[in-house]
């Protein structure tokens, strides 16, 4: 029983690490060559997890071998556009100019139930509206809409005074003050302290969450208010 | 960056400790091989009670080398030695010589195939 139990808290740990040592992307969007290696790791984990009678090497060696063969095909993948295209394929053009282009569909193996579906997904009702429809090496579709369908920019109305939207600091977090966001904020911590007695708070642990904006508004929210 | 650094060193961790454990089932399946010949000298002249203190030197080497086993080998392997052992020390303290033989020949094929499945060939790839 303890043994099943430490066997499987070492090969949670080996696959957490590996799929941290494999980055991020493996997490979000799965190349081919990423899909197969996450497939295979959760698989050769849980033989040795389930059995005693296999050594728990059998499910790390395996798991490690793939996390370097991975790290190793990324890497040659970021070296060299050859073999990016060998291992990742190359995104395809589906629509271009309001024009499917039914080539390049029946190449991918992609009907037009499919198009239709991610068109929409992409908020995209109408072919014609489209000026390129690209299929990512991920599968997923990039729309690119034409001129006359696309959204409104800033630019296009040529407005000067614009609230400006960037990363806001979280300063205070569930009560503990993030000095590293509060240095990215540019604001000092007698400010912020001012700032928190100006709401009447004069404790920091009392704060759920307190962020700083790109306009260098504070947002405060105090523990218990939600 | 990170990645590859940690990626060459888990690399050369698992090269070397595959080199290791290779020649480390090498050794130990020539010494139990070994010491298995001398227990069928012992059988041929019927001199059962040497025999016997030689299947005890079997049973502490194995004792010995038995962790290195475990940590990377299928445990059912570990298992037919050891039952096959039981049943040569059992025939060998009844004086059934012709049946502990028989028994050193299986276990003289069970040493000797420990390290075959990982020798690195082409068929045990396959």
């Amino acid at each position: 029983m303890f043994i099943i139990m430490i066997r499987t808290l070492i090969l949670y740990i080996s696959v957490i690490f590996s799929l941290r040592v494999m980055g991020k992307r493996q997490i979000g969007e799965l190349q081919p060559s990423e899909l197969v290696v996450a497939i295979m790791i959760s698989d050769l984990a849980t033989v040795p997890m389930e059995s005693v009678n296999i050594p728990l090497t059998a499910g790390v060696i395996p798991v490690f071998t793939l996390v370097i063969a991975e790290v190793i095909t990324s890497f040659l993948c970021l070296k060299s556009r050859k073999v990016r295209r060998i291992i990742s394929g190359e995104p395809s053009i589906v629509i271009y100019d309001g024009v499917i282009i039914e080539k390049e569909m029946r190449r991918l193996r992609f009907n037009i139930n499919d198009l239709l579906e991610e068109l929409r997904l992409n908020n995209c009702h109408d072919i014609s509206d489209v000026a390129v429809a690209v299929i990512e090496t991920s599968g997923k579709l990039s729309v690119i809409p034409r001129d006359h369908a696309r959204s409104v920019t800033v630019e296009d109305l040529g407005l000067t005074d614009v609230r400006s939207e960037g990363l806001p600091c979280t300063v205070i977090s569930d009560g503990e003050l993030n000095e590293t966001e509060l240095k990215r904020s540019g604001k000092s911590l007698k400010w912020l302290k001012d700032e928190l007695k100006k709401n009447g708070i004069d404790d920091m642990k009392d704060v759920f969450i307190a962020s700083v904006d790109a306009e260098g508004e504070l947002f405060i929210q105090k523990k218990g208010e939600g | 960056m990170k990645s590859m650094i940690a990626v060459l060193i888990m690399t050369a961790v698992l090269a070397a400790g595959g080199i290791w454990y290779m020649n480390k089932l090498s050794d130990v399946s020539e010494e139990l091989s070994e010491i298995n010949c001398e227990v069928r000298e012992e059988l041929e002249n019927r001199r059962y009670k040497n025999a016997s203190q030689k299947i005890d030197e079997l049973y502490r080497y194995l004792d010995e080398e038995e962790r290195y086993f475990e940590a990377f080998s299928d445990h059912e392997e570990l298992d037919k030695i050891r039952m096959t052992l039981s049943e040569l020390e059992e025939y060998t303290n009844a004086g059934a010589g012709t049946e502990a033989l028989a028994k050193t020949n299986v276990l003289e094929f069970l040493f000797e195939h420990l390290p075959k499945n990982y020798r690195l060939r082409f068929e045990n790839i396959l």
